[in-house]
């Protein structure tokens, strides 16, 4: 791979294909995500390729500018300019039903491999070369196994580590516990051995402790938010805003500017919801996205909706979970980040039983819809089946099976990809979405 | 009563039967998906272990539980559950070893009732916390089913259980060893019978089965005509005849395999020495080549290739190999990324590639037998 190029952020939107930003915090997203990329070119400082895995505050402390494919490919969707990079990693044998996100993702290094230089079509710039590429297997087999074959266009050092959650049946004994943070631990502890010998110097501890506790206040006010919002009638922040808005809480974690946009976030949220200030005039239909990655490349389908006077007031994909309670003697900031992410577990188990599905609800999704159908006032659930994405798509007729079980409420699923534009059927996507409408029209009719 | 070969294609045509007559006899049988539980633990705690399946016949049930976008083997795995094919198991070991099977653990928990269940979780890394982690979670298992067997395990019982089913290991790759001969005196078609037979009976049957029939093969039975293709085939989960038996109607000796039902069970044994728990994490982890499993790179890509991907071409050579076919089932995402990378490899080596890509259902068998004769023409 050659030397990159000074960045020019030339690339023309082909055609508008994002939805419309009802609030003030979800327009600040755009610019937000540009400059990661831009920066990762700038700054002067070592870039790594991350996969999104919850540890943003150890790039932040060691100084590192992380820049995630995953994002990076969204971006390309998004722009309709990410088949280029999937023809030419299927033209090295990588099955089109592999994750499309990886499929950018090895498409983009083989096409700056081939041109000498970064693609020209590449959005913001193009994701700057890295010291380090670093995956792991929480969410999905594709986090770890995509990075590894990267070594096929580029020779950078790469890392890989496990993220396991516990079943809910022995979530909460002692022992299964001790087990599962001290293995957690250990991986956290040998990314930052790799992250210290690759940088020839150690991790600033008092620096990450502070970085960490700031990650947890910025967590606690992006569920609240999403929460308030959720709740609300009206609902002043729908679901393609909460698609924007997660995006510093995944890849600015621990930096000020990302507990600053939570904070504004919420602050928005609350004045709106106090003032109730909606979205559309009228929520006709609260609808529930309850599963599967957004269509990134057709974003606007969201106003198609929002015009049929329904509104996605919620979406489960993209979810924070109930925030733990971190005691703080717990003072080793690896420790912390640990523990919180096992009290969120046991969080979820206790969600679970609530709904008298202790154990059942283990591995499927991301979010389970029911938690929220009553809460939320929800009318419809609709579902994405992605036809790369088996970590959001496995499990959503389960979902569907369960919500048919308890509720009335009609669900539906629709089918494309979160990237790959081939997959997508406008018309068929807008039939299905109307008959959908018609259901709920009758439902209302009929006063159920 | 059958004998060898006779009897591994009985069992194989009614793969349930045995189990069900143990079960009326009073045992409990203990079902389990995919090749990394141990198999040990479960015949120590005196129970009979059952390697579940799916078959070639259409899904009819599972897609009102399953999305038809995910690997189609679980699916059809679920589909037998969802029609009772299944009611015959006790209880279910259901192993994290890849997304599909993982996610798929709250459905057959559901919709497939059984007494006992219990979910291993398996780490994706090689690290010592990986291997120290993964002993704790056998542990786990193990008094889950010493409480369901009402049994004690012990240390002596485990280490007895650990032999016989390393016997059983060591027979099937002296049967497998045996394939190296021209022509082979087992077609491919048959070890995949061997093979599902042996995964479907107590393994001290499984043994006398196996000693039978190597006696059967080494000592003039008819075996397949030689063919000029002597072909490797790799791939995850094959549990019908129906493809190696379309490679060898083809015009070829399917003499050695890569798959999880064949050679990635069975070819490293369980250490003897010193904790048996241990040495079952070090096998599971450490020794089945699945690419679930990360492998850390040691240096070079080259270097990270040959610690990934060296043993196909050592079976290649050793088996005297002309031709590989990668036969990989659609959805299964882990093999998905590393066939290019195995397709590269092994031709880099000089050994030819077919490379397939099915629904696990084959329907598009017409369409893969013209493709492999044209393989097959260009190898020749």
């Amino acid at each position: 791979m050659s030397e990159q190029k000074n960045p020019e952020v030339t690339q023309e939107v082909p055609k508008r294909t994002s939805a419309k930003k009802w609030t003030e915090s979800a327009k600040k997203v755009r610019g937000l995500v540009r400059d990661m990329y831009v920066r990762a070119f700038t700054e002067g400082k070592p870039v790594a390729w991350v996969m999104f895995t919850l540890v943003n505050e150890l790039f932040v402390a060691m100084d590192i500018v992380p820049v995630y494919p995953e994002n990076f490919a969204g971006l390309c969707a998004t722009k309709r300019v990410g088949n280029p990079f999937i023809d030419r990693a299927e033209a090295d044998g990588f099955s089109n039903v592999s994750c499309s996100y990886a499929r950018i993702g090895l498409g983009y290094a083989a096409l700056w491999k081939d041109m000498g230089e970064i693609p020209p079509f590449a959005p913001d710039g193009g994701m700057a070369k890295p010291i380090m590429t670093v995956g792991s297997s929480l969410v999905c087999d594709t986090r770890y196994k995509w990075f590894q074959t990267y070594s096929r266009y580029m020779d950078v050092p790469y890392y890989a580590f496990d993220m396991p959650s516990p079943p809910a049946a022995t979530v909460y004994r002692p022992d299964v516990r001790e087990q599962y943070i001290k293995y957690n631990l250990a991986q956290l502890q040998g990314l930052v051995n790799f992250m210290e010998e690759r940088l020839g110097k150690k991790m600033d501890w008092d620096k990450l402790d502070e970085i960490v506790r700031r990650g947890e206040k910025t967590y606690v006010l992006w569920y609240d938010a999403y929460m308030l919002a959720g709740r609300a009638v009206p609902c002043p922040f729908p679901a393609e805003d909460s698609f924007n808005c997660f995006v510093p809480a995944f890849f600015l974690m621990g930096k000020v500017e990302a507990l600053d946009f939570y904070q504004g976030l919420y602050d928005e949220i609350k004045y709106k919801v106090d003032n109730k200030m909606g979205s559309i005039p009228e929520e006709k239909y609260r609808l529930l996205w309850g599963g599967g990655l957004p269509p990134w490349h057709t974003m606007q389908i969201f106003n198609y909706v929002e015009e049929q006077g329904a509104l996605f007031v919620f979406q489960s994909t993209y979810l924070p979970l109930r925030p733990a309670d971190i005691p703080d003697r717990i003072t080793n900031p690896l420790e912390r980040m640990v523990y919180g992410r096992y009290e969120t577990a046991i969080n979820r188990a206790e969600d679970d039983k609530k709904l008298g599905l202790f154990g059942l609800c283990n591995f499927v999704g991301l979010g389970n819809p029911l938690l929220f159908v009553d809460e939320f006032k929800v009318d419809g659930v609709v579902m994405h089946w992605l036809r790369s994405c088996r970590g959001t798509t496995i499990g959503q007729v389960y979902q569907k099976n369960l919500l048919e079980e308890r509720t009335s409420i009609p669900t539906l699923f629709l089918e494309s990809d979160m990237c790959d534009i081939r997959d997508y059927f406008e018309a068929d996507w807008k039939m299905k979405l109307n008959a959908l409408f018609e259901t709920m029209e009758a439902r209302k009719r009929a006063g159920s | 009563m059958a004998k060898g070969l006779d009897w591994a294609k009985r069992l194989y045509e009614n793969r349930s039967q045995r189990a069900k007559e143990l079960r009326e006899e009073g045992n409990k049988v203990i079902g389990y998906i995919c090749a990394f539980p141990p198999r040990e633990l479960i015949t120590a705690a005196g129970l009979v272990p059952y390697r579940i399946t799916g078959t070639l016949e259409p899904i009819t049930e599972a897609d009102a539980y399953l999305e038809t976008l995910m690997c189609p083997y679980v699916r059809s795995c679920l589909d037998l559950g969802i029609k009772k094919r299944y009611d015959f198991l006790d209880g279910m070991i259901w192993p994290h070893t890849c997304d599909n099977i993982q996610k798929t653990f709250d459905i057959w928990k559901h919709y497939v009732p059984h007494s006992y269940f219990h979910y291993l979780d398996v780490p994706h890394m090689p690290d010592p916390s990986s291997f120290e982690f993964f002993t704790k979670e056998l542990d786990v298992l193990k008094e889950s089913l010493e409480e369901f067997g009402g049994v004690k395990i012990t240390e002596e019982c485990l280490k007895e259980a650990i032999g016989v089913h390393n016997e059983n290991r060591a027979l099937l790759r002296q049967l497998t060893g045996l394939r190296k001969q021209a022509p082979p005196p087992i077609s491919g078609t048959e070890m995949t019978q061997v093979m599902m037979a042996a995964m479907s009976i107590p393994v001290y049957e499984s043994n006398e089965m196996l000693k039978n029939i190597i006696e059967e093969v080494s000592t003039g039975k008819d075996g397949p005509q030689e063919k000029t293709a002597r072909l490797l085939v790799y791939g995850c989960e094959i549990d019908d005849i129906a493809f190696i038996n379309l490679v060898e109607e083809c015009g070829a000796n399917v003499v050695i395999d890569d798959l999880c039902m064949g050679t990635r069970d069975y070819w490293k044994d369980v250490a003897t020495e010193g904790d048996p728990l241990k040495n079952l994490a070090d096998r599971i982890l450490g020794e089945i080549m699945c690419p679930r499993t990360f492998r850390r790179s040691p240096g070079t890509r080259q270097q990270d290739l040959d610690n990934r991907f060296s043993y196909i071409r050592d079976f290649a050579q050793e088996f005297n190999v002309n031709g590989t076919i990668l036969y990989i089932i659609r959805y299964c995402d882990t093999f998905e990324f590393d066939a290019p990378e195995v397709r590269d490899y092994l031709e880099e080596a000089g050994i030819p590639v077919l490379y397939l890509e099915d629904d696990y259902s084959l329907t598009s068998i017409q369409g893969f037998k013209t493709r492999i004769q044209a393989f097959l023409e260009m190898i020749e």
